[in-house]
């Protein structure tokens, strides 16, 4: 009997108990969808993050300075290190976090905010944009100490809902600031994100502080080739005022990047070996219904032996079987699996679409789990002996 | 007697078939020497336990002596393998079993193609034979039906079609009558005899004195000895019928 032929038995037997068929196929059809919708969905979750890391401009250098050091890096010691080497920096900054800030407007408390200090020229560093009607933080709001602020757009989402924030006044740790500008939304305008901020002088922040520690610097460098001489500068910088590498901390945003895309690959793997295991139960499960079916027709096997059929003959017949209601299981649970992630992108408002990856590799899976599965009970139907088979019933 | 050709079609030569279950030994078949020829119809009798069955799975080559030989056709069949069984059976042999054996959920015709499938036989002349035989046994018009749509006679004729379809050198019938009623198996009984008329080699088991009698020639066995060979007359006088 040839491969057709085979085929075609194959088809006709699944085609005889539908709903055994189905049954049987649901396992592969889930584990597929259950694949490709979770693969799907997690590349497009990768791809949105490391999108935003590398909106922040990926020429910086961060410098993150231990609340352990013994010795507070100063202000004037790094821009001399700017100032010293332009030919590979453009631009610095640094970030004053308040900590426990305690933002008020009226008798709203806003509990996520993070509050910090910066730059006159951190809206450029960071990749900041300030709306129509306002403006950003200037140099003599820091020479100042000018109790003016600037919020993100989660801040004027909530606080400020119908009116202009601009000339109005927060409480920040009760100290009153005024609004003077507000930053467009730069990712989504939620709670603990990006957009769920407020911008004031650094100067200002080291005074809620009541300490003058600075933790991060920020070094724009021009391009590229300048990228590992620009770390060695600061590192070098830092090392001689702070005598310790344990006591700082030196990464190009490239690095955060990779170490991102790092830790999101190990977490898509996680997930896909998880379904994985899901695919190979739902193999056990054919497994196991083909081996019921064999010994249900144990006669007919008898019979077909009987009239000539070989032993290849009735492997065939049955792993083809096997193989088929996974393969078709995969095809239903891929289709599944699309509309899935397309339904599920929609709902969290991410841009998911299929991976042709994961669909490829699934149905690959799942045509050869079947056939693997079912090697057992075709041989076990190949190996009968016509004779004892022929007599059950 | 007919003045067919008189070449052994099967030969068994000292065929023994023992079986050790512990401590028991059984010998189903002890030394059995036996020849058909080519266009004989005969009956192998003997009650059950007699060792009739097992002398039927070696003619039919579903088992192999434990010692002896098996010649079908000229191949010495004693010694081969699984897969090399189930061609001579698939070229050689056509089985006519008492539980009729047809598959319920294909239809006539496609029942009847299932030897010229595994035989290799194209698509369109495997349809072609199986539906001749069909109409041999009288059963055209119902190709497209479903076994359990039939009779129990006229699913025996299916099985007899199938047996022909293939165009075997031997047809061998397994208790063919035993599960139908006096009437049904006369008819059935009536075409096996046509089938032999037309030329088909025919080697049937039975246990039933009336039915081996409608064979030319009798092998009575007992206790896995041949205890009678002879035509039939001389069976009847022996044997007081």
């Amino acid at each position: 009997m040839n491969f057709v032929q085979s085929l075609r038995l194959a088809l006709s037997s699944i085609v005889e108990n539908k709903m055994r068929s189905f049954l049987t196929m649901l396992g592969m059809l889930i584990g597929v969808a259950s694949v490709i919708a979770l693969v799907s969905l997690m590349t497009a979750m990768s791809d949105y993050i490391l999108d935003l890391y590398r909106q922040q401009g990926a020429n910086n250098v961060t410098a993150t300075v231990r609340p352990t050091a013994p010795n507070i890096v100063d202000f004037e010691y790094m821009k001399k290190v700017y100032d010293d080497h332009s030919d590979v920096f453009y631009q610095m900054g640094l970030r004053v976090p308040v900590s426990n800030a305690i933002v008020k407007k009226d008798n709203q408390t806003s509990v996520s905010t993070y509050v910090v200090g910066v730059t006159e020229n951190h809206n450029s560093i960071d990749n900041w944009h300030i709306k129509e009607g306002g403006r950003y933080l200037e140099y003599s709001d820091i020479s100042n100490r000018s109790n003016v602020c600037i919020i993100g757009s989660y801040i004027e989402k909530t606080l400020f809902e119908n009116q202009n924030p601009i000339g109005k006044t927060i409480k920040i740790n009760n100290e009153v600031y005024t609004v003077v500008g507000v930053l467009r939304q730069k990712v989504d305008s939620v709670e603990y994100g990006a957009d769920d901020n407020i911008q004031i002088p650094y100067t200002n922040a080291m005074k809620l502080n009541k300490s003058k520690f600075i933790p991060i610097f920020l070094f724009a460098f021009h391009n590229n080739r300048v990228s590992e001489e620009a770390k060695n500068i600061v590192t070098d910088a830092l090392y001689a005022f702070l005598k310790d590498e344990d006591h700082f901390i030196v990464r190009t945003m490239k690095e955060i990047l990779d170490m991102a895309e790092d830790q999101l690959g190990m977490l898509s793997n996680v997930l896909l070996g998880i379904a994985s295991i899901a695919l190979f139960v739902a193999g056990i499960g054919i497994m196991n219904i083909m081996l019921v079916s064999v010994t249900e027709r144990t006669r007919e096997i008898g019979i077909r032996k009987s009239l000539g059929a070989k032993r290849a003959d009735i492997m065939w017949q049955f792993i083809l079987e096997a193989g088929l209601i996974s393969s078709l299981g995969g095809l239903v649970g891929i289709i599944l699996g699309a509309v899935l992630t397309i339904v599920i992108g929609r709902i969290v408002q991410l841009h998911a679409f299929p991976t042709l990856t994961s669909i490829i590799i699934s149905f690959g899976i799942s045509v050869g789990t079947g056939i693997l599965f079912g090697f057992l009970p075709a041989n076990q139907a190949s190996k009968m002996n016509p004779i004892d088979a022929l007599k059950s019933d | 007697m007919r003045n067919s050709q008189r070449t052994p079609l099967i030969q068994l030569i000292n065929i023994s078939k023992i079986y050790t279950m512990g401590d028991l030994v059984v010998k189903a078949n002890d030394n059995l020497n036996l020849t058909i020829y080519s266009g004989e119809f005969v009956a192998i009798l003997g009650k059950s336990g007699s060792g009739k069955s097992t002398v039927m799975n070696i003619i039919g080559a579903l088992d192999i002596p434990t010692s002896g030989q098996y010649i079908l056709n000229g191949h010495d069949v004693s010694k081969m393998k699984d897969d090399e069984l189930a061609g001579i059976r698939n070229k050689m042999i056509g089985f006519i079993f008492q539980q009729y054996n047809l598959l319920p959920k294909q239809s006539l015709v496609e029942n009847v193609e299932l030897p010229l499938m595994y035989a290799g036989v194209k698509k369109s002349e495997r349809r072609e034979r199986a539906l001749a035989a069909l109409e041999k046994v009288g059963l055209l018009d119902k190709h497209k039906n479903k076994p359990k749509q039939l009779s129990g006679g006229q699913q025996q004729r299916v099985s007899i079609a199938r047996a022909l379809a293939g165009d075997p050198s031997l047809i061998l019938a397994d208790e063919p009558t035993g599960a139908l009623d006096s009437k049904t198996t006369r008819e059935v009984l009536g075409f096996l005899q046509q089938i032999h008329q037309e030329g088909s080699t025919i080697v049937m088991i039975t246990h039933d004195n009336s039915v081996a009698v409608e064979a030319e020639r009798i092998v009575r066995i007992q206790d896995g000895k041949i205890i009678f060979d002879g035509n039939t007359e001389k069976y009847k006088v022996e044997y007081n019928l």
